[in-house]
């Protein structure tokens, strides 16, 4: 090899220089080479706005994501999650849908944990057997050990009614596990007013909770007034909430769709 | 809010990985909520960069690399990674450094070949040609137009050193990075609306070049090194979350 020949730095080497990780003396020869090698520095290039577009677009915010988060954090954070949820195709990335508003005073409803027989599960499905995996999610969700439940059916790929039931579950273990924007995009994904009656009603129970605690008052109120003539445990509950409502809110007509 | 262009904090470390498990073991840690959002930033960034890297690797280093390709391939698999990060089911401290390059090369490569899979990614990636690499003795301008493009990334960090902080920073990633307004409206050293950063870019491009013609200069002389003496001169100069007047702006 010709010693008088500069020598390229490797990929990551620039990396590492875009990222500020090389110690002053390397860092320093490095710069000099790139300066000077137009392929170098369109690596170097193109690497600092790699950086800069995923600086741009933001982390994600999930389980862990946190109130103090500025506006514009939030603002970028359901983009990049809208944007790897269509580019993935993985529904349950997690989009903070409607972050901006959790964790910022609203009241949080008490838990509801939907029953776990698997009754429902089987009447789901008359000429198939339950999913492996479903029971013991569902035993966990019933044992009320929510991070189990959460992971469990996470990590169920179901398809059909199926998915839907464990997304019905799922919705409620991150609903009583606090976090919401998670259980927002849980609901997205499901059509609520095609789902079994229990269902439907979980659903939505699920999505009074979401509302409630995002301080959107007025669409809590319009789900809890479609649930009140329920004759089950969610209207019920939706009737106990809504007694216990009326002297915080004025009455005020539906206007939304419940289930949207 | 100071730009995020310039890593700050911790004394650097050789390698991604390394650098990877030490924010990891803060993120872990007790941290104020803006040091946590650092870390957080960070982590992000060089997830979505280390994939990225590979993903070129993949494709060749030498290729004409699609880059929105390579930085959507990226951005998938670093959103599942940091999730389950963000979750719990995935630390980087689990694994050695080495380990942790083949990682990532393992996923680089399944996103790859994920994509391949579509007809779309197929047609795509079969329109790249792949170059040989010159030498970079054949690539290296004369001596004296090094010295003529360093003084004319010092003229433009001058230049540029005219505008507000958030000016500058819009103008740097329009004309190094090719960021659309929206992308450059959302970066945290900008922050601003995007009709605004139109507004500002448009103010910004017309003060540079007033200032470069008046000191000799026109865009035709950019080329190798400028881009290199400029990112230096601005992370030299505090990157970009020094000088300038926000009250320009406001």
């Amino acid at each position: 090899m010709d010693e008088t020949q500069p020598r390229h730095p490797d990929d990551e080497t620039v990396f590492a220089l875009v990222h500020g990780l090389l110690p002053g003396a390397e860092r320093e020869r490095t710069l000099d080479h790139v300066r000077t090698c137009a392929d170098c520095e369109r690596l170097f290039r193109d690497l600092s706005r790699v950086r800069e577009k995923a600086l741009a677009d933001g982390p994600p915010a999930v389980a862990a994501s946190r109130p103090d988060e500025s506006p514009s954090n939030r603002r970028r954070t359901r983009r990049a999650w809208a944007l790897a949820a269509v580019a993935a195709g993985v529904a349950w990335l997690l989009v903070w849908f409607g972050a901006a508003e959790f964790g910022e005073g609203g009241r949080e409803p008490a838990p509801y944990w939907l029953p776990t027989s698997l009754e429902v599960a089987v009447e789901r499905s008359a000429d198939a057997g339950v999913p492996p995996g479903l029971t013991t999610a569902l035993a966990a969700y019933e044992q009320r050990n929510v991070d189990r439940a959460i992971t469990d059916f996470l990590n169920l790929e179901l398809d059909g009614g199926w998915a839907d039931l464990r997304d019905v579950y799922l919705c409620s273990a991150l609903v009583n596990a606090g976090r919401y924007g998670e259980a927002a995009v849980v609901l997205d994904r499901l059509d609520v007013p095609t789902l079994p009656h229990d269902s439907r009603m979980a659903a939505r129970w699920c999505r009074y909770v979401v509302l409630e605690v995002a301080g959107r008052d007025d669409e809590a109120r319009d789900v809890l007034v479609a649930m009140r003539d329920d004759p089950g445990p969610v209207g019920e509950r939706a009737r106990a909430e809504l007694a216990g409502r009326s002297g915080r809110h004025q009455g005020k007509p539906m206007s939304v769709n419940p289930d949207q | 809010m100071r730009s995020e262009l310039h890593v700050t904090g911790m004394p650097p470390a050789a390698t991604w990985p390394e650098r990877l498990q030490e924010l990891a073991s803060r993120w872990h840690g007790p941290l104020s909520p803006d040091e946590r959002e650092q870390v957080r930033s960070e982590i992000w960034v060089l997830l979505v960069g280390a994939l990225d890297l590979k993903l070129r690797r993949q494709i060749g280093r030498n290729a004409d690399v699609d880059a929105e390709l390579s930085y959507d391939l990226a951005m998938q698999r670093a959103l599942d990674l940091f999730s389950r990060f963000a979750r719990g089911q995935w630390d980087p401290r689990s694994t050695t450094a080495a380990q942790l390059q083949s990682y990532f090369t393992l996923l680089a490569r399944n996103g790859l070949v994920d994509h391949l899979r579509s007809r779309a990614g197929r047609g795509r990636l079969g329109e790249r040609s792949l170059e040989a690499c010159p030498e970079a003795a054949a690539a290296a301008p004369a001596d004296e137009l090094v010295v003529h493009r360093s003084r004319l990334a010092e003229a433009l960090a001058a230049c540029s050193g005219r505008l507000t902080r958030r000016a500058r920073t819009a103008w740097f990633l329009r004309v190094f990075y090719d960021l659309s307004s929206r992308q450059i409206a959302e970066h945290p050293g900008v922050d601003m609306a995007p009709t605004a950063v139109d507004m500002a870019l448009s103010r910004a491009r017309r003060a540079i070049q007033d200032c470069l013609r008046e000191q000799g200069f026109d865009r035709a002389d950019f080329g190798v090194g400028v881009f290199t003496a400029c990112w230096e001169a601005f992370h030299r100069a505090g990157g970009f979350g020094d000088g300038g007047s926000e009250s320009e702006e406001r």
